[in-house]
């Protein structure tokens, strides 16, 4: 590890730091040194572990193992308000704001300035227009901040954060969800803040960003430190490199399957939405179609348009040639044998208070029932034939899915979407928090669907999945498509640089 | 926990899980409602002889049939993960259109016209919870208070009485057992057997449960819930005909209207039906009926003061409530 500021004393130290979330090993004996008055950047692929690492500093959670020094001495937080009182805040990806609220209760919530029992409000008036002109912040305290857009709350969260006092704000991933121009603003507050002697450290994608701002940038990999060097000794390139993960697994063999001349299942022409725009697609029987990206790009978003979850702004979705109805539903989608797996299984999978049999029959009920009424054998018998089928292991159809294995919850949520037989998939995250032996059961389930002719959409942020399943790669960043590989012109650099949006990003 | 091995017991138990797979959590909570039923049964029958007595039990299960049909049906709601804070008001609202209409023409369009009108006000606040997209809570708290002002307007704020003394027939004996009390037991088993053996009742959980997961599964939420809402209003129609039919009186104040009602969510949640949705049986609201109907019973037979009761019947929700809480935060620790 190099020093890349030796001359200033660090202002936070990681020593040995590490993370488990349950059996998963977030973070490993991670060690990094921050200066003060510095910009620290944090850079990796999606799990890296710099979120959990920014979050530890901020209080936001606590390390399993490891020691956290802010100026020297040791600290322990249990909570954001422990690292608020030595100065360090965070401000999240999802902003966390009362939306109902104006700006000024937003800014002093909890540090209200108070005379007796009652808010002193002039003088909090008085206090943030100080603060608002000293950043020259021009916002109007009275402002409700649910009206505001992404950018002008994201300065309300920092306001609140110079607020507290903080000497170091951790911001993680600030301008996902900004425009270029309010990204633009956001860069000249943080040269502000340096400037006045705040340190930042900088949780990001986009490494353009990083270099333009950073005095510092660690790369992280599977939750460990890579390296830790001065910003100016680095390009994009070098910074990919060093994020790249270990080689391929040699098992990830593509499926191929994929019949030349037959015409595509899924067409997906200009499709647009809130949160992408213009993306079209096609599938064929057979084949895997990946999309790469970072989280936020639209991929979850552009799944649940096609699947009918979501209401397009634009373009149409065709099956077998013939165009998908614009008010489709989700129950339109799977009665026409198209099939989601959703991209958080508890929020949107399961029925966490029902039995794994109820999961996995609830899209399918039509099938094991007369007239509205069930038969009770017939959904316990397909039930039990996809648990078998599937490997799911769980002591019978009446199990509580709560009690489940991450793993074996993922597969009661493929269940539910194989059970009738789709002929397109849209996977999102297939593999997200599972275990390995799930892992791979799952691979090799979603080679079985394409061998036997059908079609998949696979959004994945897990770059090795994408590049050993995928028969061609897209590659999605801030709603559009980026990039469109063929599966010998997707290398993990090419799909890399067309989602962090670097020099090199494929056309074609 | 040791002493699971299904073999060592006997076939009843095997059926019973086979029947009604679930978590320890749930068990324990039949077993403790069971008990406590149970319990209380077996302390009234040694304190007071004239509990057990056919014509006691009668009466108690009788008294019961208006609180019973809210809680079934509003129970169902709430298993939805919906809410219908304006029962008591349908409930007295049809009973008054039901009384108006047997007065117009016979007794049994005014009973006909009283479970329509049940079942028609609970379509209002299915369109309103639904289509509208306004909060249960606060459009029911709205539909209560107006179907609550509709009834007094209609009867000028007085007693109405039915002239066709055929109306009472629904409130006569058939075979020793009064009649509400077999038309209560019958919608009872109509609510088992929709939440249990049909598509909208797998709907109905699923969309009390995770209402995301619900739609991405193909459900559709709103027509789920709305079905809901309109099966609570025919539970209070059925409940304002039957009270009709006692007395051949119908009173218009919405005080007696909620009272019902509060009655109702007591023997919900000492039912063990979350408030949150997605889980519930309709075995146990009776039970908690029941629990709450004997208590009552009991401290009459007793001679205790009557402001005792509901002293007592507070305690019991809280009881059921927060052992409930408390198994499961024990579970998720161990």
């Amino acid at each position: 590890m190099t020093e890349a500021n030796p001359s200033l004393a660090p202002i936070v130290e990681t020593v040995k730091i590490t993370k488990n979330y349950g059996a998963v090993r977030a973070l490993r004996d991670v060690s990094i040194s921050i200066g003060a008055g510095t910009v620290h950047a944090l850079v990796g692929e999606n799990g890296a572990g710099k979120s959990t690492i920014g979050k530890i500093i901020g209080g936001a959670t606590d390390a399993s193992a490891g020691r956290l020094l802010v100026d020297g001495a040791e600290v322990r937080f249990t909570r954001p308000r422990d690292a608020l009182a030595v100065g360090i805040a965070i401000v999240h990806q999802e902003l966390a704001l009362l939306p109902s609220r104006s700006v000024i209760d937003n800014v002093f919530l909890g540090i209200e300035t108070r005379k007796r029992c009652v808010v002193a409000s002039g003088e909090q008036r008085r206090t943030f227009a100080e603060l608002a002109q000293r950043w020259s912040f021009d916002i109007d305290p009275d402002t409700i901040v649910g009206r505001m857009s992404t950018g002008d709350q994201q300065k309300v969260e920092i306001l609140r954060a110079l607020a507290r006092d903080a000497r170091l704000i951790v911001m993680d991933e600030p301008t996902a969800r900004l425009t270029a121009p309010e990204t633009e603003r956001f860069h000249e507050i943080v040269r502000a803040l340096r400037a006045q002697g705040k340190t930042i450290i900088l949780v990001s994608h986009f490494l353009g960003e990083v270099l333009e701002l950073a005095d510092t940038v660690t790369v992280m990999r599977d939750g460990e430190v890579i390296r830790t060097s001065a910003a100016s000794a680095e390009t994009p390139d070098s910074l990919v490199r060093a994020m790249l993960g270990a080689d391929l697994d040699p098992n990830f063999i593509p499926a191929t399957e994929r019949r030349p001349g037959e015409p595509p299942i899924l067409q997906v022409r200009g499709l647009s939405g809130p949160r992408f725009q213009d993306v079209s697609l096609s599938v064929h029987p057979g084949e895997v179609v990946g999309i790469a990206g970072m989280v936020g790009s639209g991929r979850s978003e552009l799944l649940r348009t096609i699947f009918g979850r979501e209401r397009a702004t634009g373009g149409e979705v065709l099956l077998d040639g013939r165009p998908f109805a614009r008010t489709r539903r989700p129950r339109h989608a799977l009665a026409r044998g198209v099939a989601m797996l959703p991209e958080s299984r508890k929020d949107e999978g399961l029925l966490l208070k029902r039995s794994v049999g109820e999961n996995i029959v609830l899209p399918h009920l039509k099938m094991v029932s007369r007239r509205g009424i069930l038969s009770a054998k017939r959904a316990e018998r397909l039930a039990r034939d996809m648990i078998e089928r599937l490997a799911i292991k769980c002591p019978g159809t009446g199990a509580g899915v709560n009690a489940l294995s991450g793993g074996n919850q993922q597969k009661v949520v493929l269940a539910k979407c194989l059970l009738d037989k789709p002929r397109v998939l849209l996977l999102d995250e297939p593999t997200r928090g599972v275990d390995v032996g799930a892992k791979r059961a799952i691979y090799d389930l979603i080679r079985e669907f394409a061998r036997a002719g059908g079609a998949i959409v696979l959004v994945s942020s897990e770059l090795e999945e994408v590049l050993g399943l995928a028969d061609s790669v897209l590659v999605m960043r801030r709603g559009q498509l980026t990039a469109a590989l063929s599966r010998e012109q997707a290398t993990e650099e090419r799909v890399l640089a067309a989602a962090f949006g670097t020099s090199r990003a494929g056309q074609g | 926990m040791t002493g699971d091995d299904e073999s060592v017991r006997g076939p009843l138990w095997r059926a019973y899980r086979r029947a009604r797979p679930k978590s320890r959590v749930d068990l324990l909570k039949d077993y403790s409602i069971l008990g406590f039923l149970l319990a209380l049964f077996v302390v009234l029958a040694a304190t007071s002889n004239a509990f057990l007595t056919a014509q006691n039990l009668n009466n108690v299960l009788d008294q019961s049939v208006a609180v019973g049909l809210l809680a079934c049906a509003g129970g169902m709601v709430i298993m939805g993960g919906g809410f219908d804070l304006s029962a008591g008001a349908i409930y007295v609202l049809s009973a008054v259109l039901a009384a108006k209409v047997a007065n117009a023409t016979n007794a049994e369009m005014g009973i006909a016209a009283g479970i329509l009108a049940g079942m028609a006000l609970g379509g209002v606040n299915a369109v309103i919870c639904t289509i509208g997209r306004i909060n249960a809570f606060v459009g029911t708290l709205a539909t209560s208070i107006f179907f609550s002002g509709a009834a007094v307007a209609i009867t000028g704020g007085g007693f109405t009485y039915i002239d066709d003394p055929n109306f009472g027939k629904l409130s006569s004996k058939l075979l020793g057992i009064s009649v509400p009390i077999i038309i209560f037991a019958l919608f009872a088993l109509a609510c088992m057997f929709l939440l249990n053996k049909t598509i909208f009742g797998r709907h109905l959980l699923a969309v009390g449960d995770n209402k995301e997961a619900a739609a991405l599964s193909g459900v559709s939420v709103q027509m789920t819930l709305a079905r809901a809402y309109v099966l609570s209003g025919i539970g209070s129609g059925l409940a304002g005909v039957v009270v009709a039919s006692r007395s051949l009186a119908v009173g218009s104040t919405a005080g007696g209207g909620n009272s019902v009602l509060f009655a109702a969510l007591a023997a919900i949640l000492v039912g063990g039906v979350s408030m949150l949705g997605g889980e519930g049986a309709i075995w146990r609201i009776l039970a908690g009926v029941l629990i709450l109907a004997f208590v009552t019973n009991g401290f009459n037979l007793n001679g205790v003061d009557p402001l005792y009761q509901q002293m007592m019947s507070g305690a019991l929700i809280l009881l059921a409530v927060s052992a409930d809480v408390w198994i499961r935060a024990a579970k998720a620790n161990s």
